[in-house]
């Protein structure tokens, strides 16, 4: 289960499927579910269906990196809870409530106490230990290794008192707390048995709101309800998760009452809208597009530091190093129009990295680059890009960045399949080119696009991120540090100590209050503005469909399902 | 007979080795890898990154990681056997050498396909796990191809030239020209939205307390089945339809007929057995066809079949399922050729097998 959102890159063909797990997480706040005002009570029995695009891969929230495996494993209690609306941390989940040193390092929680697994053994300490030394264990084979790595030490005080000793401050630390924590007594105590645990494939306990039945691979997964459930019994029999490929076939399910709800593409937007059994919840969902800029050359892709910290000089790029050529990008682009034509109105403009959702650090005072081709063309001119030999496509003619007489020829690439972004590309090659550039388009297999991306050998890319959550914090984007070919996430190449300096600075906080951070993340969203290391091409908007004939939903940008045990169905 | 079968196994050994030796290089030099794609996630370190394939092994030479996955045993260099967890306690340290010798265990030398790198369970279990819904799906549209695809071939040839041959060869042309993921688009909106007559997709309704029942099976497998068919049932219907009218030309024909030979017998003994020799050549394959699974239709129907699990393991780069499936459809391939050849004998007696 998804408690906290982590940062991941959009990879599904749809936005909007891609983001429903992230919401179907069971972020839960407790409220009494029965109210003496209703003496018939919500109707019992029915069974929600979601309809997921992929099926997970394995039910082990320490093993799992996809986000369709998190939404069919609502099992595992989290520490720590987000509001659904605000997406602040709150002490909705097992930990009560906590301390924190001064230096902001030792974090000791406590926890609810009578929360029972379903075989009735007590949710403990002692289980939220186990699951992070299980992730730090040698035996245990798993990418989630970077959530320990922070962590000096986990001790368990009591059974209901857990310390967490970072080894160094950082104000975003939480996050790597937000995994669901594995029932420690079916296991064997040094880990030895976590990799090829049947659990893995059939948990046989649950503390949440479900408990596991049946799954069956690539068709659809089942879940009872949990009547011990610590927030109260669910009024549903349970909730099934059908795994259903195609976005039309499940357009088709959903309008056929096969399915209750689905992630909305926006083609299918009006046909939602006008079918009076189904709703739409839409929201400004935590990511965005963009078109990154790699301004490092990509026949030689350097690291930003050496082994030292120091900044290590970039092979520019011939054309994409020149800060004059990406601000002709930006303001060659007509967003409006993108977002009209190629979003369906589903975007909004962006001028910097920081999403509005994250309102205490967004500077809404940066405005986006307008679309004015002339300012552009002026822009190139200026930069020594002109089309002496009147082929259309400007060369350079004393231009800083490269030798005389090299064309403005770009390659731009992005996930084959995804067909926004497909025509995004093509809508960007049109518009680039009739200012003089010459941009190729390609649209590639994402596992090829994903190597080549962190191997830093593409010029131009249109992708997106998606699930950024609730802090500002996106150093991986831009600090030197994650520049390094192969495995870093700065795989524009992008240089700025100041920005690196800043990053640092809003991480490591004394106090991390939002008020002392906020100041670092409006210099760097400025920094960012400025320097164009991605154009910005809209933050996204999700939408999800679904049937009206449940009662008691109440959906939050951060979670779509925070109260599933309270809904009921109508008649 | 039985000779030349064996034969032919003995034979599938050498050519399933050399597919497993290409098909391994080729998927480990295309871009992209499994490392990479599950934590293509900015939360997740470098370190961690390097962390979890060094576990993996994929950090290792291109015929280490062959030589392990067929006989599994793990070649490294220098003597790293408290590094090997967890199977340090079969790991040996060769000081004159310079590496360290682990038996894994498994291997497809041991007839073992390992572990899916994405669900942890044994490719083996992975790929049996959707043979059912496959078979399923197959068997039905096998027979549906047959059952429809050569008499209308035959009526077709039968009357050659009038408006019932020229009605079934649009239809045959049609069925062969129109996508398949169009036309089970429009059979969804049609007759599950529109109509309601039937579901949307699946291979049964899902419900919390599931029985078996066929009625419900039927209704599931009638529009993937209908969708999936059409080509075949088009394919066979020209191919008798060419090869029934390619055999009414001959001369024994003439002589059977000339003879005196009834119309029935003439069509049966002659004219059928002559036109199903290519039939049999189409059918080994067709099997296979069958088996390895319909991704498209799969996709659209939302039917658990193997051609989604394949094609999910090639997008993940999860290269022991992807292996897995690639030995698999390669031995039913082999197999399926057998047959053919197998079944040309049964129905030619001209051919002998040797």
């Amino acid at each position: 289960m998804k408690r906290l959102a982590w940062r991941r890159l959009l990879a599904g063909a749809t936005l909007v499927a891609f983001v429903v797990p992230l919401l179907a997480a069971c972020t839960t706040v407790a409220v009494p579910v029965e109210t003496e005002a209703a003496p018939a009570g919500p109707i019992q029995g029915g069974t929600w269906t979601e309809a997921s695009s992929a099926d997970g891969t394995i039910l082990n929230p320490i093993l799992a990196s996809d986000s369709a495996s998190f939404d069919m494993m609502p099992y595992f209690p989290g520490l720590l809870g987000t509001n659904p609306k605000t997406g602040a941390i709150e002490a909705t989940e097992l930990a009560e409530s906590w301390t924190v040193s001064e230096d902001s390092l030792v974090w000791t929680f406590n926890l609810r106490p009578g929360v029972t697994w379903s075989d009735g053994e007590a949710v403990d300490a002692h289980d939220f230990k186990f699951t992070y030394d299980a992730i730090a264990s040698e035996l245990v084979e798993t990418p989630r290794k970077a959530n320990v790595a922070g962590i000096d030490s986990i001790e368990v005080i009591d059974d209901l008192t857990v310390r967490v000793t970072f080894s160094d401050l950082k104000c975003d630390g939480l996050l790597d707390l937000g995994l669901g924590w594995l029932p420690s007594h079916l296991y064997a105590g040094d880990f030895s048995d976590i990799m090829d645990s049947p659990l893995n494939t059939a948990p046989a306990v649950t503390a949440e709101a479900f408990g596991f039945k049946e799954w069956q691979r690539d068709n659809f997964i089942a879940m009872e309800s949990n009547d011990g459930f610590w927030k109260g019994a669910p009024n549903m029999d349970g909730q099934i998760i059908r795994v259903i490929p195609q976005a039309s076939s499940r357009l088709a399910a959903l309008e056929n009452g096969e399915i209750d709800v689905m992630g909305l593409e926006p083609t299918q937007l009006t046909r939602v809208g006008l079918n009076p059994d189904l709703n739409i919840f839409k929201f400004k969902d935590d990511g965005y597009s963009y078109i990154g800029l790699n301004q490092a050359n990509p026949a030689n892709p350097l690291p930003g530091q050496d082994e030292d910290g120091n900044l290590v000089a970039q092979d520019p790029h011939p054309i994409l190093s020149d800060p004059m050529v990406r601000k002709a990008m930006a303001h060659s682009l007509d967003y409006e129009a993108i977002i009209n034509k190629v979003y369906l109105g589903q975007g909004y403009k962006l001028a910097s990295n920081v999403l509005p959702a994250v309102g205490w650090a967004h500077d809404a005072s940066i405005e986006p680059y307008a679309y004015d081709l002339e300012a552009a063309a002026a822009l190139l001119d200026e930069a020594g890009w002109t089309d002496s030999d009147g082929d259309g496509v400007r060369e350079c003619n004393g231009c800083a960045t490269a030798e005389a007489g090299v064309t403005l020829s770009l390659n731009l690439k992005t996930n084959a399949g995804n067909s926004t972004r497909e025509e995004l590309g093509v809508l960007v090659q049109d518009q680039l080119n009739s200012i003089g550039f010459d941009i190729e388009f390609e649209a590639i297999e994402f596992g090829t696009l994903v190597g080549e991306l962190l191997g830093q050998t593409y010029e131009m890319v249109i992708i997106g991120w998606t699930g950024l959550g609730t802090d500002p914090n996106d150093d991986s984007f831009w600090h030197s540090r994650f520049d390094t070919p192969g495995s870093g996430f700065n795989f524009v190449s992008y240089q700025n100590p100041r920005v690196d300096e800043l990053l640092e600075l809003g991480l490591e906080t004394p106090g991390c209050a939002a008020e002392d951070r906020a100041p670092y993340y409006y210099e760097i969203q400025q920094i960012i503005h400025d320097e164009i290391p991605y154009l910005f091409v809209t933050g996204s908007i999700g939408n999800v469909g679904y049937s009206n004939r449940w009662e008691g939903i109440d959906p939050g940008t951060w979670s779509f399902s925070w109260n599933i045990h309270e809904w009921a169905l109508t008649e | 007979m039985t000779r030349y079968i064996i034969r032919r196994f003995l034979q599938a050994i050498p050519t399933l080795l050399g597919i497993s030796l290409l098909g391994f290089t080729l998927i480990k030099v295309a871009p992209g890898d499994y490392v990479l794609m599950t934590t293509f996630d900015p939360s997740i370190t470098a370190e961690a990154r390097d962390e979890f394939r060094r576990q993996l092994g994929h950090d290792q030479p291109i015929p280490i990681q062959y030589v392990e996955w067929l006989t599994g045993v793990s070649l490294r260099g220098g003597d790293v056997v408290d590094a090997m967890v967890p199977m340090s306690n079969s790991c040996h340290y060769f000081g004159s050498l310079g590496f360290t010798l682990c038996d894994r265990g498994g291997g497809l030398l041991r007839w073992d396909l390992g572990y899916s790198l994405a669900t942890k369970e044994p490719v083996w279990d992975m790929l049996r796990s959707r043979m059912p819904a496959s078979f399923e799906l197959g068997a039905v549209v096998l027979v549906l191809v047959f059952l429809f695809g050569v008499p209308l071939g035959f009526l077709s040839a039968l009357f050659r030239g009038s408006a019932k041959d020229q009605g079934i060869r649009l239809l045959s042309v049609a069925g062969q020209a129109v996508p398949s993921f169009w036309m089970g688009l429009i059979c969804i909106f049609v007759f599950s939205v529109l109509l309601g007559w039937l579901p949307v997709g699946g291979r049964m309704t899902i419900s919390l307390d599931m029985k078996f029942s066929l009625v419900d099976r039927i209704r599931h497998l009638i529009l993937p089945s209908f969708v999936l068919s059409l080509a075949g049932v088009a394919f066979l219907t020209k191919l008798v339809r060419t090869q029934v009218l390619e055999v009414i030309e001959q001369d024994y024909l003439r002589t059977a007929r000339a003879k005196g030979l009834g119309s029935l017998a003439l069509w049966t003994r002659h004219v059928l057995r002559n036109a199903m020799l290519p039939l049999a050549t189409v059918l080994g394959p067709a099997i296979v066809g069958v088996i390895n699974g319909a991704l498209v239709i799969e996709t659209i129907f939302a039917w658990p079949g193997m051609g989604r699990l394949t094609w999910f393991s090639a997008l993940q780069r999860d290269y022991p399922m992807i292996m897995g499936a690639v030995m698999f459809y390669s031995a039913l391939t082999i197999l399926g050729y057998l047959i053919s050849d197998i079944l040309y004998a049964v129905i030619d007696p001209r051919i002998r097998l040797q």
